[in-house]
């Protein structure tokens, strides 16, 4: 017979029983998506982090996309002309084109916007060093004048990452290019909700309804911007382990990121599939200090160079084959133009050969720092293995393990290393975002103006402004693989390789595209 | 009593002042820039410089110190280097999940650890003490976040009773809210089950020992009294003033439960401040943690006249 309190312990526990997992994803015109970081800065022209770029293909819209193979293509544009001394282009907006406020898109609203997205974005600015003005004709129509050729001037306001030129409402667009712009209007697929925002927490969007996507298949960040869901939803889930189990459970369709360790989990896993978005991966490189010793000597980098071995570096950060791939060179493998120009090179010395090189390269046996962020998993191994090869071919290495904050302050020294600065730093890069001569920061020789390490490079650069202003494609080809073989001669800075990441995506849904980040248009439950 | 609840209040005065100087001093002086953090990988040195000046970062110690500690005193904590957001709102958006995963997690822990430590006593030496201290151990040893994932992936995952992550908020419905809560909070609440099921045991034995509880057995009154009336009220006091310390200390807890089961939180916001230095809302953060660690401990103070009313102040 069943007591009394077992009987009201079984009507306590039945609500509990009874109720759905919350938040469980079932609700078919609703997409929940795990980034793979917070999303802290909303403006997407002023912070080149991927996570801002995501946020930004939801809000706002380009005038030019790109499709798989990096050709642009028209978005918000109809089309454009150039006149005959390369000097104008005109920009033609197509129709029907409208802010989440309700005005329309006009050539004032694309030509401010361009104006700040050229101060900000390393592509921009190059760009703006050729240009006289950013104006209208009339409300559709966008004009363009520059003071010398400028070749990829498509491939430029159409990049796909890291700052793309994403158009505003001129009256945020006037904005001083070194503050943020956080209100968030935009002509993009869908509207931000500013009040439904927490910070850390979780970021909401619903299909805008005006929004006029173009005909055709979507591909990359071009096409047909279908939306098929009335809501998207961002949860922020800063635990890896969590968001696996979330997205098993079904309480989110999409994580941005798997850690390569947890993939074994979710290929199991019969509700969902992983999802690699971005093809080209991700380049791993380490950055000398070029103003102070050992590594101002162009030898000693070069000896580095030839003693390592790629391998490690990639394992230690993609522990399946098929996540990662040698690139021995300083662009990034499989994007368009790029020649592996240092094969028999990179890795050609041992470890007893590289020790008489780094002898007779003339090192003195300066202290070598090496920056080392213990709280970034992409990085922290790269710079371990740096200073166990470092120390074994002979460099006198002091490795400074600390947090990403301190990393980020250090790295921006240009004092000796005894007063606070520093001569080695891992970090990566999105591949897409340095897929050219212009935006490849890792080997542009700006110096003092230049990416941190201030590798300057007059002739380095001569080529870069060659390349923009060539007159055909097979020319900046051939200027780019120039390009290419200088920078493996200088070694501004030391190539590991690629390694690419994967997400996951809950198997009932369909259509989720590559591109530089996940975008969340052509995505369909079925 | 009411000059002494004042002059406590007033005590809170200097030590809310010496917490704004030595939060801002410490964070003044810890290495980080979170101009270089917000320009990004890409971010020359001038535009690092620029982003600074724009965030006013570049200005002295004593000049930033006054416009943050006036701007304090009218209520305004600043604005987010970040997100841009007022520092209040980031606050108060982040309140409820905490304040909620604080009281389950007590209510969860005293409710569980009090009989436990009180039949931990009464059958002292025998297996069921053994069995209780032996969870009490365990639940000291085991680190939060480990149970954390065995909960979740027991109950969550595998049983599916209970949401993996997430909270809901206390106005889409009490059950909805209590579910997102109670595996955070169970999670969080076994270290606190185990020490106030310790100090329970250990002064209910002491307690068992005295006089009056030998006479009120002597005079017949029920076990159940002798135990729950007579031995556990006098007991009170230590397990009153460790569940105070507790309620201060799972501030501290719910920084790791927040960042294992994804609730928006004050330790999450902590934590992430810290990390991309933030420094307006770390500074409002920690005044308000040590505003409340004060209260806390006022509150403890006056509980003790309530529980044994030979206290007076």
């Amino acid at each position: 017979m069943m007591k009394r309190r077992t009987l009201l312990g079984a009507a306590a526990a039945t609500p509990f029983l009874s109720m759905p997992a919350l938040g469980q994803s079932g609700d078919t015109k609703v997409l929940k998506y795990v980034p793979a970081s917070n999303l802290t800065v909303l403006d997407p022209i002023f912070t080149p982090a991927a996570v801002s770029v995501t946020h930004g293909y939801c809000v706002f819209d380009t005038l030019y996309g790109v499709d798989a193979s990096q050709t642009p293509q028209p978005q918000m544009a109809e089309g454009h002309t150039v006149s005959d001394d390369g000097l104008e282009w005109r920009i033609t907006l197509r129709d029907g084109l409208k802010f989440h406020d309700g005005e329309p898109v006009r050539a004032q609203d694309c030509a401010a916007s361009l104006a700040r997205w050229a101060q900000r974005d390393p592509f921009g600015q190059a760009l703006n060093a050729a240009t006289e003005s950013f104006g209208h004709a009339d409300d559709k129509t966008i004009v363009i004048k520059l003071t010398r050729p400028f070749g990829p001037l498509l491939n430029a306001i159409g990049k796909p990452h890291s700052r793309p030129a994403m158009m505003m409402p001129e009256r945020l667009a006037k904005t001083d290019p070194q503050t943020q712009i956080t209100e968030m209007v935009g002509s993009g697929p869908y509207r931000f909700l500013a009040d439904e925002y927490v910070s850390g927490d979780r970021v909401i969007y619903e299909r805008f309804a005006d929004y006029v996507p173009r005909e055709g298949a979507a591909e990359w960040t071009s096409g047909g911007k279908q939306v098929n869901f009335d809501r998207l939803e961002w949860q922020i889930i800063p635990d890896a382990a969590t968001a696996i189990a979330a997205i098993q459970a079904g309480e989110v369709d999409w994580l941005g990121a798997v850690l390569t360790d947890l993939q074994p989990i979710l290929e199991m896993h019969p509700d969902v599939n992983l999802h690699r978005t971005d093809p080209y991966g991700i380049m791993h490189v380490i950055r000398f200090n070029h103003l102070i010793a050992p590594f101002d000597n162009v030898e000693l980098r070069r000896v580095v160079m030839q003693a390592v071995d790629q391998l490690p570096f990639l394992q230690s950060v993609a522990a399946n084959e098929a996540d990662r791939e040698e690139c021995l060179a300083l662009f990034p493998c499989g994007t368009p133009n790029v020649e592996e120009v240092g094969k028999g090179i990179i890795g050609s010395l041992d470890i007893e050969a590289a020790k008489q090189a780094v002898i007779d390269a003339g090192y003195k046996g300066e202290p070598v720092v090496i920056l080392n962020p213990t709280d970034i998993a992409s990085i922290h191994p790269h710079g371990l293995l740096a200073a166990d090869l470092l120390g074994k071919i002979g460099f006198n290495v002091d490795l400074v393990e600390t947090d990403w904050g301190t990393v980020v302050q250090r790295r921006v020294s240009k004092e000796t290393v005894e007063n606070g600065g520093w001569n080695l730093a891992a970090t990566n890069w999105p591949a897409i975002s340095i897929n050219n001569p212009a935006t490849n920061a890792t080997t542009r020789g700006l110096g003092d103006s230049g990416w941190w390490g201030w590798y300057e490079d007059a002739e380095m650069e001569q080529l870069v402004v060659d390349w923009l202003a060539a007159a055909d494609e097979n020319a900046a080809a051939e200027l780019y693989l120039d390009v290419q073989q200088r920078a493996i001669d200088r070694v501004p800075t030391l190539p590991l390789g690629l390694s690419y990441r994967s997400g996951a995506v809950r198997a009932d849904l369909d259509g989720a595209l590559q591109g530089s980040v996940d975008m969340f248009w052509n995505i369909r439950r079925t | 009593m009411a000059s002494y609840i004042l002059r406590r209040i007033l005590a809170t005065i200097p030590v809310v002042l010496f917490v704004m100087v030595f939060v801002f001093s410490l964070l003044y002086i810890t290495p980080g820039d979170p101009a270089a953090i917000l320009a990004g990988d890409q971010a020359t040195q001038a535009e690092i410089e620029a982003i600074r000046t724009d965030l006013g970062l570049d200005r002295s110690f004593p000049v930033r110190f006054v416009e943050w500690s006036t701007g304090v005193m009218r209520g305004d904590f600043g604005t987010s280097i970040f997100t841009r957001l007022p520092v209040s709102t980031m606050i108060l958006q982040r309140v409820e999940p905490t304040l909620s995963l604080m009281v389950v997690t007590m209510i969860i822990a005293i409710v569980v650890a009090v009989p436990l430590g009180v039949l931990a006593a009464w059958k002292h030496g025998s297996v069921l003490d053994r069995v209780i201290m032996l969870f009490a151990v365990l639940g000291f040893s085991v680190p939060v976040f480990v149970i954390g994932y065995v909960l979740a992936w027991t109950l969550a995952l595998q049983l599916g009773w209970l949401p993996v992550q997430g909270y809901s908020p206390f106005a889409d419905g009490f059950w909805p809210w209590l579910r997102s809560l109670l595996l955070p909070s169970f999670t969080l609440a076994t270290f606190y089950i185990a020490i106030i099921a310790r100090i329970t045991r250990a002064t209910m034995l002491e307690i068992m020992q005295q006089d009056y509880i030998r006479t009120a057995r002597g005079k017949g009154v029920s076990e159940r009294s002798v135990l729950f009336v007579h031995a556990l009220r006098n007991a009170s006091v230590p397990i009153v003033t460790v569940v105070g310390i507790g309620i201060a200390l799972v501030i501290s807890g719910a920084v790791v439960i927040e960042s294992v089961f994804a609730l928006p939180g004050l330790g999450r916001l902590t934590v992430d401040s810290i990390l991309r230095r933030d420094y307006p809302v770390i500074q409002a953060v920690i005044l308000i943690f040590s505003f409340v660690y004060v209260v806390i401990n006022l509150l403890i103070d006056l509980s003790y006249t309530v529980i044994d009313p030979r206290i007076r102040y």
